[in-house]
Order: C-alpha cells, then sequence, then structure tokens
C-alpha cells in the first residue's frame, strides 16, 4: 500500500511539493537576510558611528561621516551580494532537482543497469 | 446531520502509514541511511568501483522516502466539509488519533479504549484528577454509541474554534456522551464546563511545543546595523525584544491584544510616549512583553516601530550604581541620550512611579521631562491608578497617553494562569490542578487585596508550589491550606473536633461571659453558619451591634470570642471610637500605617480571620461612622491607598452604652429580652442616637442586660481564675469562701458600672493579701490557702 500510495502522489501532488520546497528556500533568504532594510539603509552610518564632540571640526567630522557610511556601505553591498548568489544557486540546483524529479524513482531500478555494464564516474 | 468514521477513507489509510513511516525514529533512519548511501556509493564510484550504483540504491530510497513522508504523509490538512447531512469525522481528525481508531462505527468505549494509554488521557486523570473508572464503567458500549462521541466533538471544535479534533476532543465527548455524567463528576467536585475546558488547554499546550520547534525568524542579517551600539543600556537595562529572540514569548496575552494594537497605534503615531495604568499585578509588564514579541513577529506592526527593542530600566542597579541624586540624574540622562542616538530604542519603565519621586526619593521628573515632551524617544510607563492620580499634580501629565490595563474576567485569568504556572511547576517539580487554579482566582480574589488578577492568583500559586513540594501534585486543597497558612484564616471545611468545638461554643464563653445568653448564642450561630458554608461568603462573618451599659460583658464577650474561635487575644482588632470624635479623624481611621505601627485598616489586611471591635461607636463622628456602611454591608473597605481591604473572615462588633439608663429601666420592668432590643432601637433611631441606616445594617442588635449580685459572684470566680492562673508557675491555689465572696460583691456592686469596679476589688482585697503574704514567707509555692471575708477586710 505504501509503494502505491507513494507513486501515487510522486508523480501529482509531489510536483508541486518540490517546486514549493524551492520557493520555500528562496523565501528563507530572504528572511534569514534583512534584504529590505538593507537596501534603504545602504548607505547609512554604521551602527550610527559618527562624530559628535564639539571640539571636533566640520571637516574632521565630514571625514568621520563618510568613513561611517563607507564602511557600512561595503558590509551591506556584501551581504546583498551574498544573498544573490545564494539565491541563484537555490534556483539553479532547484530547476536541476524538478528536471530530475520524474526519473528519481526509478534509479532504483535503473542503477543494478549501470552496475552491471561496469560503468563508473 | 449524521457523523461517520470511515477508517478505509484515503485520508485515514495516510494517517495509519504516517504513523510508521513519518515518526521521528522513521526519520533518523532515512537520513542515515539516505546520506550514507548517496556518501559511500559516490565514494566507491569515485574510486572506479562500480558497485557504487548498488550502494546508491538504499540512498535514493532514503531520499524517497524522505520526501514522501514530508511532502505527503505530514500534510494533515483538513478535506473541507461538502455536505453538512453527512460528515466524515476523519475528513478533520488528527493523524495520530486516526491512526489509533481502527474500527468501522466505534462505539463510545471502543473510542476511550482507543485512547487510553494517550498523553490525553493522563491528562485528564492528572489536570482534573478524572477518575478512570467513569470511563471504564460508564462509557457507553452499545453499537452506535460512537454517533453521540462525534456530535460532542463536533461541539466542541466549533465552540473552541479548532481545526481538527485530537484525543482530548475525542475523550471529553465520550465523558460527555455518557448518562448522567454531570451527577457523577459532581462527586468528585467537577463539572461539565471545567472538564470541557481540557479542550482548548491541552490544544493550547499542543500549538505551544509546536511553536517553541519552529524555526523563527526577526529580521534577519542587518537588521540592526543602521542603529546605534547601547553600552550603558546593556549595563541598566533589560532587553526584552533580545530575551524573546533567544526563549520566544509563550504567554496567552490574547485578551490583551486590543491593548497591543493601541500601544502600537501611539508610539507609530508620533506621541512618544505610552502609559499603562493599571493595579498591581494585572499583567503590565506582560502587556510590555506581548508588545515587543509583536515587533518582532507580527507583520502586521506599522513599519515605524517595527522590530524596535523593547529594553526596561534596572532601577535597583542603577540606584546602587548612582553615589547621590546629582549621579543618578546625569546617568539616567547619558541613557536618554543613547536611546535617542541609537534610533531603535523604546525605553520601559516599570514602576514608573519611583522614578517621579512618587513613593521613593527619586525624582527624575525634570529629566524625563523633556523626551516626553518633545517626544524624541519612545517610552513606556507602566504605573498604579494611585500613582497616576498623584502624577496628575505633574507638569508631564498632558503629554502622557494612558491607557488602561484592566484585570481580565475568570476565564481569561484562567487561561493566563494556565501559561504561567509551568515556571512554578519546573523549579518545584510540581503540577497543578485545574481545581487548584480555580481555587487559586477565587481565593485570590477574596485574601490578596493588594493585587489584581492574574497577578493574585498567581502568587497563591507559586506559594502552593512550594507548600506542595513533597505531594508533587498541587490540588485545591493545597491551595487552600496555603491561604490558611499565609492569612491565618479557616478555610477547610471544619473537622471532627472542630465541628464539636462549633457546637459547644456557647458552653466556652460562658466561661468568660457571665450570663448574656442571648449575646453568646447570636455571635455562635454566626459562627456555626460561617463554617458551614451557610453564610453569604460576601459579608462579614457576622455583624452586632452590642447595646448596654459599663461592665456588662461586651468587650469580654468580645474577647472571649477571640480566645476560644479565632486562636487567642491577638486576633481581637480594637478600635477605639473616642479616638475618631472629629471628622478629620477619617482620614486616620482609612490610613493602613500610623508612622511605623500598623492602623485599623493595617491590622485587619494582616490578620483577616479576627474580630473586630468598634468600641463606644456612638463616640465616633458622623463621616466615620459612614465610612464603616459598606464594610457592614460588602465585607470591604477601601484604606486611603486605595486598596481593598476585607472583613469578609472577620466578626464585626460594635458596642455602644448609649442609653444605658434606658436599658436598666428595661430590664427592671421585666420585660422579653427581643421585645425590649425591637422597642429600644427604635428608640435609639428616633432620639437620633444612630442613623437608621447603621442600626439596620447589622445581623442583631444585642441588649446586654445588666448584672445582678448573684451574677458578680460568679465574676468574681472568673477574675480568681485568672489570678490563679497567673499563680500558676509558683503552684499556688488560691479560694475563696462564699463568704468573701459575698463581702466583695456587696463592697463591689454599683449598678452603673456592672462588673467594672469588680477586678479593682479583687486586686485590693485579694491579690494584696496574697503578694504580702509571699513576702512575709507566710505563703510558700505549692501552698493553696482559703481566704475569708476577716483575712480580705483587713487588706485595704
Amino acid at each position: 500500500m505504501a509503494f502505491w500510495f507513494c507513486l501515487r502522489w510522486w508523480y501529482s501532488a509531489g510536483f508541486r511539493f518540490a517546486f514549493n520546497q524551492i520557493g520555500h528556500e528562496l523565501h528563507k533568504v530572504g528572511k534569514k537576510i534583512a534584504i529590505e532594510t538593507l537596501i534603504k539603509t545602504l548607505f547609512a552610518p554604521w551602527k550610527q558611528i559618527s562624530s559628535t564632540g564639539y571640539h571636533q571640526t566640520l571637516g574632521q567630522k565630514l571625514a568621520d561621516a563618510t568613513v561611517s557610511r563607507t564602511i557600512g556601505f561595503l558590509i551591506r553591498l556584501s551581504v546583498l551580494l551574498y544573498a544573490v548568489v545564494w539565491s541563484a544557486f537555490i534556483t539553479l540546483v532547484g530547476l536541476v532537482f524538478l528536471i530530475l524529479w520524474p526519473v528519481i524513482p526509478l534509479l532504483p531500478l535503473s542503477l543494478p543497469v549501470l552496475y552491471f555494464m561496469g560503468v563508473t564516474l | 446531520m449524521q457523523l461517520i468514521f470511515t477508517p478505509a477513507s484515503k485520508r485515514a489509510r495516510r494517517a495509519r502509514l504516517a504513523k510508521f513511516y513519518a515518526n521521528k525514529w522513521a526519520y533518523v533512519g532515512y537520513k542515515i541511511i539516505g546520506l550514507s548511501g548517496l556518501f559511500f556509493g559516490f565514494y566507491l564510484l569515485y574510486i572506479d568501483q562500480p558497485s557504487g550504483w548498488l550502494v546508491l540504491i538504499p540512498g535514493v530510497i532514503g531520499g524517497i522516502l524522505y520526501a514522501w513522508t514530508k511532502g505527503d504523509l505530514k500534510n494533515e490538512s483538513v478535506i473541507p466539509i461538502r455536505a453538512q447531512e453527512l460528515i466524515s469525522t476523519d475528513d478533520y481528525m488528527d493523524f495520530a488519533t486516526i491512526a489509533k481508531l481502527t474500527q468501522n462505527d466505534p462505539s463510545a468505549y471502543d473510542i476511550y479504549k482507543a485512547l487510553e494509554k494517550s498523553e490525553a488521557h493522563y491528562f485528564l486523570q492528572n489536570r482534573f484528577l478524572l477518575p478512570t473508572e467513569i470511563f471504564e464503567e460508564f462509557a457507553p458500549k452499545n453499537k452506535g454509541s460512537g454517533q453521540a462521541v462525534w456530535l460532542y466533538a463536533e461541539q466542541l471544535r466549533s465552540s473552541y474554534e479548532l481545526e481538527k479534533y485530537s484525543d482530548i476532543t475525542l475523550l471529553v465527548a465520550v465523558l460527555l456522551s455518557i448518562p448522567n455524567v454531570d451527577l457523577m463528576l459532581n462527586n468528585f467536585g467537577l463539572d461539565l464546563k471545567e472538564m470541557e475546558s481540557a479542550v482548548p488547554w491541552l490544544s493550547d499546550i499542543h500549538q505551544k511545543r509546536a511553536l517553541a520547534k519552529e524555526h523563527k525568524f526577526f529580521g534577519g542579517i542587518g537588521r540592526d546595523w543602521a542603529f546605534g551600539y547601547t553600552p550603558l543600556l546593556r549595563a541598566f537595562g533589560h532587553n526584552i525584544s533580545a530575551e524573546i529572540e533567544r526563549y520566544g514569548f509563550f504567554s496567552d496575552t490574547s485578551h490583551q491584544l486590543p491593548m497591543i494594537e493601541q500601544m502600537a497605534k501611539t508610539l507609530a503615531g508620533g506621541n512618544g510616549t505610552v502609559t499603562l495604568v493599571g493595579e498591581s499585578g494585572v499583567g503590565k509588564t506582560t502587556c510590555v512583553h506581548a508588545f515587543a514579541d509583536a515587533l518582532l513577529e507580527n507583520p502586521k506592526m506599522p513599519s515605524e516601530i517595527k522590530h524596535r527593542q523593547v529594553v526596561a530600566l534596572d532601577a535597583p542597579m542603577l540606584i546602587a550604581n548612582a553615589k547621590d541624586p546629582g549621579q543618578m540624574e546625569e546617568l539616567v540622562l547619558r541613557i536618554l541620550n543613547e536611546a535617542h542616538k541609537a534610533k531603535n530604542i523604546i525605553l520601559f519603565f516599570d514602576d514608573a512611579e519611583v522614578f517621579f519621586g512618587i513613593g521613593s526619593s527619586i525624582d527624575l521628573s525634570h529629566v524625563l521631562q523633556p523626551a516626553i515632551e518633545s517626544s524624541s524617544l519612545q517610552l513606556i510607563l507602566a504605573m498604579n491608578p494611585g500613582a497616576w492620580q498623584q502624577l496628575h499634580k505633574s507638569s508631564v501629565i498632558g503629554k502622557l497617553q494612558p491607557l488602561t490595563v484592566s484585570a481580565p474576567d475568570k476565564t481569561n485569568s484562567i487561561q493566563v494562569l494556565r501559561d504561567s504556572i509551568s515556571v512554578a511547576e519546573y523549579k518545584n517539580k510540581v503540577l497543578f490542578t485545574y481545581q487548584a487554579l480555580e481555587e487559586a482566582y477565587d481565593l485570590g480574589l477574596r485574601y490578596v487585596t493588594n493585587q489584581a488578577m492574574p497577578g493574585a492568583a498567581l502568587t497563591i500559586l507559586e506559594q502552593a508550589a512550594v507548600t506542595g513540594k513533597e505531594q508533587k501534585l498541587i490540588t485545591k486543597e493545597v491551595v487552600r491550606q496555603t491561604v490558611e497558612q499565609i492569612y491565618s484564616i479557616k478555610l477547610q471545611a471544619s473537622d471532627q473536633a472542630e465541628s464539636t468545638e462549633l457546637l459547644n461554643l456557647e458552653a466556652e464563653l460562658h466561661k468568660y461571659v457571665i450570663n448574656q445568653d442571648r449575646a453568646v448564642e447570636v455571635v455562635s450561630d454566626a459562627l456555626r453558619r460561617a463554617r458551614s458554608g451557610v453564610s453569604n461568603p460576601n459579608r462579614p462573618i457576622g455583624t452586632f451591634l452590642f447595646l448596654g451599659p459599663t461592665g456588662v460583658g461586651k468587650t469580654e464577650l468580645s474577647k472571649a470570642l477571640a480566645k476560644v474561635y479565632f486562636g487567642s487575644e491577638s486576633s481581637l482588632v480594637r478600635v477605639d471610637m473616642n479616638q475618631y470624635v472629629n471628622e478629620s479623624d477619617l482620614s486616620r481611621l482609612l490610613a493602613p500605617m500610623h508612622g511605623n505601627e500598623l492602623g485599623f485598616l493595617g491590622q485587619v489586611r494582616k490578620t483577616p480571620f479576627c474580630v473586630v471591635l468598634l468600641d463606644e461607636i456612638e463616640k465616633a463622628h458622623q463621616s466615620v461612622i459612614n465610612s464603616f456602611l459598606q464594610m457592614l454591608d460588602e465585607g470591604m473597605m477601601q484604606d486611603s491607598d486605595n486598596h481593598n481591604v476585607s472583613f469578609r473572615d472577620a466578626i464585626v462588633i460594635a458596642t455602644s452604652n448609649a442609653g444605658a439608663g434606658k436599658i436598666r429601666e428595661f430590664i427592671s420592668n421585666d420585660e422579653e429580652a427581643e421585645l425590649t432590643e425591637n422597642a429600644f432601637v427604635e428608640e435609639l433611631i428616633s432620639s437620633g442616637a444612630f442613623a437608621p441606616e447603621f442600626i439596620n445594617r447589622f445581623d442583631e442588635v444585642v441588649i446586654f442586660k445588666p448584672l445582678d449580685k448573684d451574677e458578680l459572684t460568679s465574676v468574681i470566680d472568673l477574675i480568681l481564675k485568672d489570678i490563679n492562673k497567673n499563680l500558676d508557675d509558683r503552684k499556688i491555689q488560691i479560694t475563696l469562701t462564699p463568704a468573701a465572696k459575698q463581702w466583695l460583691s456587696e463592697k463591689g456592686y454599683d449598678p452603673k458600672l456592672g462588673a467594672r469596679p469588680m477586678r479593682r476589688m479583687v486586686q485590693r482585697h485579694v491579690e494584696n493579701v496574697v503578694a504580702k503574704r509571699l513576702l512575709e514567707q507566710t505563703l510558700h509555692p505549692g501552698q493553696a490557702i482559703t481566704l475569708d471575708v476577716g483575712d480580705i477586710e483587713k487588706s485595704n
């Protein structure tokens, strides 16, 4: 009974499940990284670090702010790039997986053939 | 509507497959076989071994099973009801429950047997003390009896808005299907409504377990990079949001949802400060935790405040680190600046009155005022209504938006208690029954007057967990025992010894009070009514007005009552009404403290199980008398701090010698006691001595008869008994001859002063003789002497 239940699901709702899993993984990237906040605050000072002392000149303050904002920009940009690369990887692997999905149940039957043929990597 | 259970349906078969293929151990197997198969298979292929293809097979099968069970067998989504006439119950039943039911058309008893070893059954046994025999012996066994179970289960599902039936729904439904089950439950001190509440309770526990396992996201990497560091706040504050991120927030605050939404609206709308006003224990702090949780998790929160960090200032830490008020101001100012610069901080001041100099020496209002007025910082203040009233004098009040946090009703309070007890249970390794929670609520409402619900009940439960640590199970009785210990009151049903004591109370009281049969009888009756549970629990045990001349035993009876029934004379709270003759004295009466000493209301709060004696009530000012009206009616008074003080476990006795002359006149005319009382009360009202609304609030007005000479002789016996008690440690016993007693009563008789001069007489004539003989060493320890008229006559 289990075998037929499994097989029927694999070639019906299973496709949708596999597709949803890719969406789920991509969604997780969005949850793990505050993409919207990072874009909105791309040029904001890093951790609000900037000069506020009265003894500092305007030039010093300006330089301080520029350094803080540049550090912030670089860190945020690298995290955003990481999110893009990771998402692209998930999409790619997911697509390959989706293409292979119909043949996966056939593998336990076809792999012994490869063994008898003596094929290796 | 017909409900059927089809064990052969596709969903039911999937549920049974899930039991076997989608359990915890199966997943461990899939992972081990799958991953090792893939790893070793590819490794063998890598080293040119074609056998690697064969090793890959279990890896692929493991992977397939994993995907199938996750995607199909773990998907318990219900099948929408297609036709109301015929509902297939397995379409919306938990997989775990379906898997236990294998019979076609099971009886109620079959359903019980299938669920006998479930967590739900143990839950009913332990949390509700429900005996298994009810199911075993009374669950219907006939074919078709299952139909009633499905119907009750459907009713429970819809009334508690549950998606599916679970073990607990079916077990409670089986219980409901037992004929006359309500009568059986009553025998065990349970009722049907209580049993039904097991359904949402256990469902809630399951939901929270699932929630705890769920991986949560609180904004993701980079959320706080645009906000500043807060080293000072780390040292002097407690980050509630960070705590929730780490440990989660599981309290049920659904009843506080409108409040949380209002807080969000106020803070996001530009008004920087929200003030939560509510009694202590009402859940203001929990409300702030729920708000912090909503900011982290609720997608509907306004973007202006989403993911803001709620940080509670640690007042004791601040006080400990600031040497003087100047340093404290500077420290708080620096903290406020830091929070302002960080841009993502909402500061929470719990017991905020402390920071405004109310009930403390720290007044930081001029430091906080600019921040409040400019709305430059987001602040949440929490304070009690009394402090909020006092803050009205301050100029900051205009900018503070008050939100009233009111005490939840009983259902919501019990719901909160269900969540909150887990800490006490874990700490003390105990288990609370449902009945214990209900009892804590009822007793908390009555006895914990300095806290509101649900805090009051929680305080009792936490104490009960410690009291009942040995027994492991905290029942209703343990809660009652705890309250008895804390408040020195009697709650448990009277045992045999106490019943005997109550039935013979008159005889006991007469050992201290001569004659006055009617007064002794009415107070004894009141106590018997209270202890047998017949009297109204929302009034004092008894309220009596004792009228009569001086020295007839009014105060003595009150003292005797305190001694005999309430444990000791210290259970007598005596108020000399002579001290409350002016209107201005009212504030003194209502003050819980007089300097360092407890005031009248403070004493009653400390010892609620007592005799309250309002001595010479006629002397008190009218406004003072009026302040007692609510107490006589509802057993409650409010002190000057707006805290309720309960008199519901007290006997209230007011004494008065108003119209003493008239009483003597009535008595000397030999009129019937009760007729005399009625006529006398009428006269007291018409003469304006007491207002009718005051006198009518007493349960009984009792007239104390003046004592005659014979009765005075009995008084001498009582006084002598006291003297002998004092001489007990020297083993000296004194007796008086009848002639000596006669002589004393003749000498000490004063119809106006009753027995009052008698103590003086005995002191002068008997105690003096004994003292002299002791000093002359003519009386030695261990001796018994009898004094005659000749002995005591000389002593003056």
